[in-house]
Parts: structure tokens; sequence; C-alpha cells
């Protein structure tokens, strides 16, 4: 609904994660680069089928938008798409992110030290 | 620049909704270009995987409105399995043995005709092959094409390769004999293989003088040399010469075909005559821009003036330019390719045939439950969430008989694998891969399907076709079925009896041969005998010469005689026998016999090999005692002489087969035969006769013949030195033979390093090798042969459950009426035995026809009984399977019969 911001599923707070981590290193946010960058800071693996699934989720909620950027011959000459994260997402993940924050205080000791 | 797997690309395109398909795609094929071909399979499984979960989930809202399939729909599918589980075992079984039997063909013959080359870039390694288009046969002499060849443009790494089998020896141990490939170093860089270890070939090892080197394989590294880190610069003895190894190439590589030891070719193409020299085969890699048109293209005129230039000996070539195993596989043949196409139809067909099978039972279960399908309509449910229902049932036995079927295929193909590997002497082409693979699995799920859709949506069409509400009348008398056992199922019956009685006499008899094969006595005592095939060393490094050619021939004379000595002094042999084929290896030949008519006409030698002129016999060139060493018995004259072995010499001794066969009980002693040459070599027309020889003595059937189709057998004496390469039997005593092994060996090294005993196996062995694969062929039909006879008379049965149903108040009236149980019996059996007996004779007719059609391939002139036994076997199955419906149609009670009304 408009004027609300929706609440993030985890793997969809990654998402938007490192697509801003892509843009603050100047380079181009499209689906293999995205899956890279949450392997490499997560450390975690991605099934590539997830990621496609959610991007198209996050773009209908308005919390993406993308653009069809350049090919290459590596890429069967087919087109990279382009995400960038709207002013919602940038919301939606300051909300998810701040919830977990704050959810985490308190419990110092039974996490350790974070 | 990679190319994904074509199929993979296709399937993924399929499957990625319109909107993110570019990008994914793109991203994937990105990936790809670091990764291997399985990882992208694997990437386009899980997409399409992810996708197409996504749609429905996305869809499911409208879907329960529309289509209206959901779980409840799933679980009940499944329910049916378990309520009905006679209908579901037969089905089952049925379905699996067909689906597997339909993947285990499509893996072979994809291995064959489209095997994807485990190379970088595989599709684009070609080989340049050459074909004789008046024979038929392909030509493999090809060294002066090569030279020529090496100037075109549309490929590249153009390079000739050709095997040879040589002794190895290891720090002075026993002699191995190995299969080497002599290859250009272009070889290498065809594959794109990097040596795991040193360095592969190089082009200055090809140059004559230049130091002997040896590349070897992984396998060989490991299991030869320990894995020795130091191999490098390492000297063994391979034939005559004395290479220092210098690579050692990477696990599962071998290039061509599945060589470990790789040494270079320094044939010079140039020196050879037009159509001279060794076998070679000629690989490349397409240039980039070329494709195989444009290659071969530019062959074809490339061969026009070699064939302008020689017609006396390319008038008839035609070279062509295929992807790189057809050089293997023979499958530039186009009818080789057409007759496997054709076979792997006629297998999909028998599964479509058993599938209208299980529709039959399906339909018949269907009928059952007519009320329950016309009280889901009142409650509003629509045609096609019906039919859907019914579908998803098909699909649930479906589901369970691929899954059996893959659990047997993959049971299957490793036994496959084993019998492949124990002919090919433990090696299978490197691009042969006889394991359950993405493509086997997804033509398997494929088959599942289109029975799927046989079984549930053909029967459920027509069960839902009907106007409904008789159904919901049929239910209120509680009358049970009034679904009409309609026209279109008579005729299913009468066409499956048909095309069963039809097909199994032939599937009957070969599966009987195979086993029989398998139980067949070899005649001899192979517990007591070693087999191997002698060969001796011999690098050419140019065309032979004449001379050349008879010293060769005196040293191997001087070798094998030496070896025979040798052998006979060792305690542990009882004697030893040459010949130039293994006992049942006979070669075939034609030939006619003096003062006998030659069958057929006489005019069309020329087309001998084809056709039935002359008569078709199997030779043997054997040493005089052959026949005391294997204890043939001696039927009439006499057997050989040390004065027959001369070359000069015209005496054969024939078997037991051969006396009946030609003489039909007259003495054959004294009588003369002639062998008729093949005219291709002779000429046009032309027909090449041999000398006469006489024949003086008849011996049993030796090993006995399999059955009536084998040849009846002449021999020739002949000396050990002149049979080259010489099948070797040694027959041991006091010992196993396999022990026996070693110090064969040991002797053979004795006489020469170089001479190669090749293949050396216990007779016992090699026996039960070729039965292991007729007993999985044996097993297959006769899985094959139980599944379609379980159908076959479940199928009738059903038919003969839903005659009777219809016809219960008429039962009931009857008996009633004071008729006669057996006269009712008989006009319930009546109607079912003219159906059978019309199916019976249709499908005889129909054998017979194939028979005519294959010239009498399938029986062998065993129609006239198999035929008749097989009708009535099927008969009788079907009044079996009539009985018990008959039986509940007499306990009906003409009181019950007449209330239902």
């Amino acid at each position: 609904l408009p004027g609300t911001t929706p609440i993030l599923g985890e793997f969809e707070t990654l998402l938007l994660l490192a697509i801003l981590h892509l843009h603050e290193q100047k380079q181009e946010a499209y689906g293999s680069a995205i899956r890279d960058e949450i392997e490499t800071r997560a450390e975690r693996a991605v099934p590539r089928g997830s990621i496609y699934v959610t991007l198209d989720r996050l773009e209908e909620k308005g919390l993406l938008t993308s653009r069809e950027g350049g090919t290459t011959a590596a890429r069967g000459n087919r087109p990279k798409r382009l995400f960038s994260v709207t002013p919602a997402g940038v919301r939606a993940v300051k909300l998810a992110v701040g919830a977990v924050t704050r959810m985490q205080r308190g419990l110092e000791t039974v996490l350790g030290r974070l | 620049m990679k190319t994904p797997p074509r199929l993979a690309r296709w399937i993924l395109e399929r499957a990625l909704p319109a909107d993110v398909r570019e990008d994914v795609a793109g991203d994937l094929e990105e990936a790809f270009q670091r990764r291997s071909r399985a990882w992208y399979w694997r990437q386009t499984m899980s997409f399409a995987g992810h996708f197409i979960f996504e749609r429905l989930r996305e869809r499911r809202g409208q879907a329960t409105m529309s289509t209206g399939m959901s779980w409840i729909d799933v679980k009940l599918a499944l329910r049916m399995l378990v309520r009905y589980p006679g209908l579901t075992l037969v089905s089952v079984a049925g379905m699996a043995v067909g689906i597997t039997i339909a993947a285990a063909a499509s893996t072979i013959v994809y291995n064959l005709m489209d095997p994807a080359l485990p190379l970088d870039d595989g599709e684009r390694v070609v080989s340049l092959i050459s074909r004789d288009v008046r024979t038929g046969n392909s030509e493999r002499r090809l060294l002066r094409d090569f030279s020529v060849w090496r100037t075109l443009r549309s490929v590249e790494d153009i390079g000739a390769v050709r095997t040879a089998s040589r002794n190895l020896i290891v720090d002075g141990g026993r002699p191995e004999p190995v299969t080497v490939a002599e290859i250009q170093a272009s070889g290498f860089r065809v594959a794109r293989v990097a040596p795991a270890m040193g360095r592969a070939i190089l082009p200055e090892d090809e140059r004559p003088g230049a130091p002997d080197v040896l590349v070897i394989g992984h396998d060989v590294w490991t299991r030869r040399f320990g894995s020795d880190p130091a191999i490098i610069g390492r000297e063994v003895q391979l034939g005559n010469a004395r290479p220092a190894i210098v690579g050692v190439m990477p696990e599962g590589f071998g290039f061509p075909e599945n060589e470990s030891y790789w040494i270079p070719f320094r044939l010079d193409p140039t020196l050879y005559e037009p159509r001279t020299g060794p076998a070679i085969n000629v690989f490349a890699r397409l240039a980039p821009g070329a494709t195989l048109e444009t290659a071969q293209a530019e062959l074809t005129t490339l061969a026009g003036a070699i064939a302008a230039a020689t017609p006396e000996t390319h008038a008839d070539l035609r070279a062509s330019v295929v992807p790189y195993t057809y050089a293997y596989t023979d499958m530039s043949d186009p009818l080789a390719a057409i007759t496997l196409r054709a076979i792997q139809t006629a297998i999909v067909l028998v599964l479509v045939l058993i599938s209208v099978n299980v529709a039959i039972l399906v339909y018949a279960r269907t009928a059952t439950r007519q009320g329950e399908i016309a009280v889901r309509t009142a409650l509003g449910a629509s045609r096609r969430r019906i039919v859907g229902q019914l579908f998803l049932e098909a699909l649930a036995l479906a589901a369970l008989s691929a899954s059996i079927a893959v659990g047997l295929l993959s049971a299957g193909l490793s036994q496959l694998e084993g019998a492949f590997l124990q002919i090919g002497d433990g090696r299978l082409p490197f691009w042969i891969s006889v394991q359950m693979s993405t493509l086997g699995l997804l033509y398997t799920v494929a088959l599942a399907l289109l029975a799927a859709v046989i079984v549930g949506v053909v029967p459920a069409l027509k069960a839902t076709g009907r106007r409904v509400h008789t159904g919901l009348q049929g239910l209120s008398s509680g009358s049970g079925s009034r679904m009409q056992m309609g026209r279109l199922w008579t005729a299913l019956i009468v066409a499956q009896v048909a095309v069963t009685v039809a097909v199994l006499p032939a599937t009957l008899f070969q599966a009987w041969n195979a086993l029989r094969f398998q139980m067949g006595n070899p005649g001899y005592a192979t517990e007591e005998f070693l087999t191997t095939d002698l060969a001796m060393d011999r690098t050419l490094e140019g065309p032979a010469t004449p001379a050349g050619e008879r010293a060769f021939r005196q040293r191997y004379g001087f070798r094998t005689a030496e070896f025979e000595r040798l052998l006979e002094s060792d305690p542990a042999v009882a004697g030893v026998t040459f010949s130039l084929a293994h006992p049942g290896g006979e070669l075939a030949a034609v030939i006619e016999i003096d003062g006998m008519p030659m069958p057929g006409d006489p005019v069309d030698y020329n087309i001998v090999e084809g056709s039935r002129t002359g008569h078709f016999v199997r030779f043997n060139r054997v040493a005089v005692d052959y026949f005391d060493l294997f204890d043939v018995p001696v039927l009439m004259g006499r057997t050989f002489q040390p004065a027959d072995a001369a070359a000069s010499a015209t005496r054969v001794v024939v078997d037991r087969r051969f006396a009946e066969r030609m003489f039909g009980g007259i003495n054959p002693l004294g009588r003369r035969l002639r062998y008729v040459g093949r005219s291709r070599e002779a000429g046009e027309g032309n027909v090449a006769l041999g000398p006469w020889f006489e024949i003086v003595g008849v011996v049993s059937d030796f090993p006995p013949h399999v059955d009536e189709t084998t040849e009846p057998r002449v021999y020739h004496a002949v000396d050990a030195a002149s049979v080259y390469p010489a099948s070797v039997a040694v027959r041991i005593r006091g010992q196993a033979p396999s022990a026996f092994a070693g110090r064969l060996r040991e002797i053979g090294a004795a006489v020469d390093p170089g001479l190669q005993l090749l293949d050396i196996s216990s007779a016992e062995e090699a026996r039960t090798r070729e039965q292991g694969l007729m007993r999985l062929v044996g097993v297959t039909l006769v899985a094959f042969i139980l599944s379609v006879v379980t159908l076959s008379a479940a199928g009738i049965y059903a038919l003969m459950s839903f005659t009777v149903a219809r016809r219960r108040k008429e039962i009931g009236i009857r008996a009633a009426l004071g008729a006669d149980p057996g006269r009712i019996l008989a006009s319930i059996f009546s109607r079912a035995a003219w159906q059978l007996a019309g199916g019976a004779t249709l499908g005889m007719l129909g054998a017979i026809g194939l028979e005519n059609l294959l010239d009498g391939e399938l029986l062998r002139g065993r129609g006239a009984v198999v035929l008749p036994i097989v009708a009535v076997f099927m008969i009788t199955v079907g009044l079996l399977a009539a009985l018990g419906p008959a039986r509940r149609g007499l306990r009906i009670q003409p009181t019950e019969a007449l209330r239902e009304e």
C-alpha cells in the first residue's frame, strides 16, 4: 500500500544491502554481481534462482527499480538488468536493520560479543 | 568463447518468465565462461524448478477457481494407487519395464549418435573421414589424402593418429602389450588439455631422428609406475624403442579414443601411394567462423581435385567432415544412423503399446466410478476439472513407474557398462558415459509424461464425454456401471492381442536364443584352456616393401616355433595349438561344390554377399594338432597330417553340419569344393574362383552349433608361422589356466621381448564374458514379454468384467428361466473367444508379413511351430482372464437381477 513501508524478509534485506554496497563501490548491480556481493560479504551460498525471483518481488513492491544495461559477447549478447534501490527501499532497509539492532540490545551476553 | 549446452539453454529459455529471461540467461552465460557444462545443467534445473514453483504459487489464488487443481486432488490420486492395489501393481510394473527399456535404448543411441565430447568447445572438434560409395565401406588408408587435406583453411590443428599394439617393459619386468597412440602434436592442441606433469608431444618430436619420447596417462602413472613423482625423464622399453617419459596427462584424458600411451607420429604422408599405408584417423578443430557445412564445402572441392588427379583410386571415395566421434562409431553411415533411430522409435512404440494397455485398465476403473463422476459434476465440477483429476491419477501411476524405472535403469546401465567394458577390453571411448545422466533423467520424465497422457487423458475424455445424468440414474438404481465399453475399446483389445501375437514370437525366439547361448555347451574342456592372440612388435617408418614383409614373416616364424617348443617343454602344459581364429570365431566365406548346382542364379556371383548364391560357410586355418588338442572326435576319414600344412596342399576337413547340409548323408569324402571370391577385389562382374580342395575328413561340430543359423565349417591345415596374428590355445594340466598366465608371459619374453601376447584369458573367462551380455539381453526380453503378457491378460480381464456386468440382468433372467449354466457360460465366453481369435489371426498374419519383410531373419523358419503356440497361449490367457467374470455372472441370483430394474 502506498505510504506504508513494507516489512522485509531477511533475504530481501541482504539483497537490498548488496545493491547499496555495489552502488557505493561504483559497480554495476546486476544479478551475478549481487550474488557475488552477498556470498563474499555474508559468507553464505545463495541459489541463483531465488535471487531473480526476489529481485522481481522487490521491484513489484516499489523498493527497487531496474533499467537495461550494456551487453558483452560473454553474455551471448544479452543485456544486463541493472538495479537501484528506491527511497522506499532505503527506508525499508533502515527499518529492517534498525529492528534487528534494537531487538538484540540486552542480549549481548547470550549472543556473545557482536 | 564457450557456448553453453544447447538443450540446457533451450530449457532455460522456456522456464524463465519473459521479463527476466534476457538478463538471467545472460548472467548465467557470463558465469558459465568460468565453469563446466555440468554446472550449467545444474543451474538450469535449479532455475527451472524455482521459476515454475514461483509461477504456480502466484497462480494459486485464481487457479483453485478455474482449473481447480489442489493438494486434495493430489492426495486423492495417491489414495487411488492404494485403493486398487492390483491395478497399481500391474500397470506400474508394465510401465516401469517399458520406460526402462525405452530410456536405456535412448541412452545407448544418444551415446552413439550425439554424445557431448567432454573437451573444451568439444562440438567444434571434428573428424575427417572417407567412404567408398560403391562398397559403402569407410576408407582409412588416408595418409596420402591427409597430406593434401592439411591445406584446408576452414579447419585448424588438423592431425593424424594411428594406434598400434606394443610391448611395454618397465625396469626389465614382464612385457605387457599396450595400445599406443602414434599421434601428431596438434592432437593435444585440438583436445585443449594440458599435461598434469611434464609436457605433451611437440612438433619437433615428429622429426625423423629426434629422441624417442612417451607421454603417459594418469591411470598408467598411478597403476604401472606407482605415482612416481620423478617419472619425467624415466626410460622404458616400448617395442623396439627406448623412449623417455616426458609427460603425464591428467586423469580422464583418453584422446583420440581411450589411450594411455602417446608417441610422436613420424610417418611421412608424402611417401605413400594413394590408398596405401596404415589406417589412420584424421582429426581437427573447426577454424573460428567455420561451420561443419563450410568445412564440408571446402573439403568437397579439395577431394574433387584429388579424385580428378587419381581417378583409379579415388573415383568412388567421398570425403566428409563429421562430428568427431562419428569416425569411431561409424555414425557417418546414413544407414546406421537411420537404423538406430528406427530401433529407438520402435522401442518407444512399445511403451505406447504398454500405456494403451494400462489405459484400458484405467478406463475400466473409471467406469466403476461413473457414479462418483456424476455426483461431482452435479455439484458443479467442470469437465476440465474432472479430466484434470483423472490425469493426476494417471500421473501418479506414471510417476511411480518412472521412479522404479530410474532405479532399474541405473542398475541396468551399470550392468551394461560392465558388459561393454568387458568387450571393450576394460576401456570405453572417453566420451561414452553409460551412466544415469541428467539427460537420461529428463528423458525418463518425458516418457513418463507421455505414458500419463495416454493413460489418463484419453480414458478421461471418453468417460466424461457422455451425458452424465445417465450416470446419476444408474447410481440411484444401484446397478453399478452403465458406461459402455465402446467399439473403440473392443477394437483395442483385438489390436492388442494381434500386436502381442505378432511381436511376441520373435521376442520369445530372440530371448530363447540369448538364454540358450548362455547355457550353451562350449564343446570342450574350457576349464583347461588358456587362450591368447600372438603378434609381434613391428615399427614401420615408411611404406612396407615385399622384402621387408618377407623378412618379418620369417622372423615371426622362428619366434613362433621357439615359443611353441618352450611351452611344450613346460610340465604344466599338456599341449599348444595355433589357428587363425579361436573355436567359434571362424571367418565367413562362400564356396561352391564340384558337381553340385549353386543355389540361386550363378550369374549373380558379384552380389555373393547379400544374396543366396553360393554356400555360406565358415573357415579356419588350424595347426595339424588342432583337433587332437581339443579332443574333437573324427567321424569319417581322417584329420590333418603334417603334409597337409604345405602351402600347396589341397586337403580340407569339414564338420558334421557341412556333411549333413551339403551332402545329406551321402559320403562326402573325396568330394571337392572351392571358394567363390568376392567380386569387389576382382572387379565388376568378375568372380574370383579359388583352387579346388578335396574333403578328407569329417569331424564333429566344434564348438556345437548354437542353432540352425550358424554356417557349416571348413578347416585348412597350416603351419603355425603362416598365420599372423595367430590365435593360440594352451591346454594346462594340474592347475587353473589363469594361474599360468604369468608363466606364459615369461616364456613369451624369453623368446623375444617384442612378442606380444594379447588378451590372455582362460577360455572359461571368455565364455563368462559373452554370457554376461547375453544374459542381460535375455533377462530384458523376458521382463518385456512378462509385462506384455500380464498387461494383455489384465486388459482382457477388464473387458470381460464389464461385458458380463452389463449383461447381469439378462443372465439373471436366463438363469431364472432355468437355462443351462453351461449354455450361459458359453454365451459369455463366445464374445471373448471371437475377439481373441480375431486378434490372434490378425497377429499371425502380421507376424508372417513381418517375417517375409525381413527375409526370415526373425524366426528363421520356426514360424510354423512358434506362431501357433503363441496364438494358443494368448487365447488361453484371454479365456482364463474371462473365467473370473464369467463365474461371477453365473452367481447372480435371478431375483437380484430382476429387482435392479
